[in-house]
């Protein structure tokens, strides 16, 4: 401590007595002098401290936000895998489904023929010129009086015609189909020949099933029938309020419905409105677009095995099934390995 | 020169600071008193004479901004600061710790004097233990703030360490030696 030190600090607290009794006048003065210098710092200070605030609320905002915006993105995420978690588990239960009923079969059973199978046979849609004239009989050579001619309900018809008949085992209401679709069925079957009608022609009907595409594989909807109405468009029937439609989905043969055990197509359903009073869905069904000048097709046939028929027929062996020889399957969907 | 405009820097920013930023009241719990710590800054940084002489200016600056009557800041500041240089020779030569308990020790002393000097002079009467509890309450949250602000210059300058207190230190001084 230097020698000045004391005498500094007495001359100070003298100034503090002075300014203790100085007059009001002074100390007004006095403190209006400071405060201005003070003044420009606290402005400043008081700036600078709620800029930062609003910096550190808008960091703060903004990681909220970002931290929002993961965890938003995470729980998206996460409900998708648990759709195509539930999606998978939904296969692995019909299939475990289908084992089980099948491990449960007895073996006699499990290895009898079945009583009815379906095959395809081509056939071809004959022009117009070639229909005129078979009805006509003219290209038969035979001829009439011969007895040999077509059925009358086939000549009579101004249905167009395939040229598969009872000959080639056609029965009514085979399928008539486009390589996978159906674009038809059989409506009168003659000796050799057969008039069929197209999806969308009036008279039309056929059981359908609907079929929805999600992420994780074919959800299969309601089940319903599908009109022609003589236009562009079907009419599926029957479908309850209480299902559910959209326009997009798919519409196919029922699954289960018969053979074969792979749904077929049939179009997508371009219309679906239910009002507030409707007890089912008014839905329009675009088939599948036939051409102008369709050839050949395919007509799904059934057939019975005739060994189950035979009277007195001992119980057949055990055999293997056999696969048909043209099988259609889905390309999300596959009947299951035995 | 220089020196001496950055610890009327100091000062400004400190008297500023404590007036505009600090809040009255932390948790409830007193608030820090940062003029405790310019004076302790400038008694480790200044010559003796001119360190009291600074005191007294950080003691004016806080009177003109009071609502009590002029001049108590003023002689509490001096005294402050005489008592700060007459201690410095147990305290100058040591760190970190030394700094922030004087800095504690002088805001215990302001902060117990003020009001009580207040009151007495204006004939009022005055709580003692009340005054202690917030006098110990501001010198905690000061001792907060003066490790803050010290680890800080330490870390970008040399600060009121010893290097400073050498070269402001009078050559009879036992740093100097």
């Amino acid at each position: 401590m230097s020698a000045a030190s004391g005498p500094v600090t007495c001359v100070l607290m003298l100034a503090g007595v002075g300014l203790y009794f100085a007059p009001e006048t002074v100390s007004a003065r006095i403190r209006a002098v400071v405060s201005d210098i003070i003044k420009p710092g606290q402005v400043a200070a008081t700036q600078l401290a709620n800029l930062a605030r609003a910096e550190t609320a808008h960091m703060a905002t903004r990681t909220e936000r970002s931290r929002q915006r993961e965890i938003e993105q995470l729980q998206s995420q996460l409900l998708e895998e648990q759709a195509r978690t539930a999606g998978l588990q939904i296969r692995l239960a019909r299939l475990a489904d289908l084992e089980a009923r099948e491990a449960a079969l007895p073996d006699a059973v499990r290895s009898l023929p079945r009583l009815a199978s379906s095959s395809l046979i081509e056939a071809t849609v004959l022009g117009d010129a070639v229909t005129e004239k078979w009805r006509k009989g003219k290209l038969l050579n035979q001829g009439e009086a011969g007895g040999v001619r077509e059925s009358e309900l086939v000549v009579k018809s101004r249905r167009p015609l395939v040229d598969a008949g009872r000959d080639g085992s056609v029965s009514p209401e085979d399928d008539l189909l486009l390589g996978r679709c159906v674009i038809g069925k059989i409506e009168r079957v003659g000796r050799w020949t057969s008039t069929f009608l197209l999806v969308s022609d009036a008279g039309y009907r056929g059981r359908a099933q609907l079929i929805h595409q999600t992420d994780s594989g074919f959800v299969f909807g309601a089940k319903g029938i599908l009109e022609g109405q003589g236009e562009s468009t079907c009419r599926l029937k029957g479908i309850a309020s209480s299902d559910s439609v959209a326009v997009g989905d798919s519409v196919y043969t029922p699954t289960r419905d018969g053979f074969p055990s792979t749904p077929l197509y049939y179009g997508r359903v371009v219309e679906a409105t239910l009002g507030p009073n409707d007890s089912e869905w008014y839905v329009r069904v675009e088939p599948v677009p036939v051409p102008n000048d369709l050839k050949d097709v395919q007509i799904l046939r059934t057939s019975i095995n005739s060994d189950r028929l035979s009277p007195g027929s001992n119980p057949p062996e055990p055999t293997a099934r056999t696969r048909d020889p043209k099988d259609i399957s889905l390309s999300n969907y596959e009947a299951p390995s035995r | 020169m220089l020196r001496h405009v950055g610890i009327l820097v100091m000062i400004y920013l400190g008297v500023v600071a404590h007036c505009s930023l600090v809040p009255a009241d932390v948790m409830g719990m007193g608030r820090p008193f940062l003029p405790a710590i310019l004076l302790v800054f400038i008694a480790a940084a200044c010559h003796p004479t001119l360190a009291i002489v600074w005191a007294g200016f950080v003691g004016f600056l806080l009177d003109g901004l009071s609502t009590e009557r002029l001049g108590i800041q003023v002689g509490l500041a001096a005294m402050l600061g005489l008592g700060l240089q007459l201690t410095h020779s147990l305290w100058r030569s040591r760190s970190l710790v030394a700094l922030i308990a004087m800095s504690m020790l002088a805001c215990v002393t302001w902060r117990a004097l003020s009001p009580m000097t207040q009151a007495i002079l204006a004939g009022r009467v005055a709580n003692p233990h009340s005054i202690l509890t917030d006098a110990v309450q501001d010198a905690a949250w000061t001792a907060v703030v003066a490790c803050v602000l010290m680890l800080g210059l330490r870390l970008f300058s040399n600060g009121p360490t010893e290097s400073v207190v050498k070269r402001s230190a009078p050559r009879w001084s036992p740093a100097v030696r």
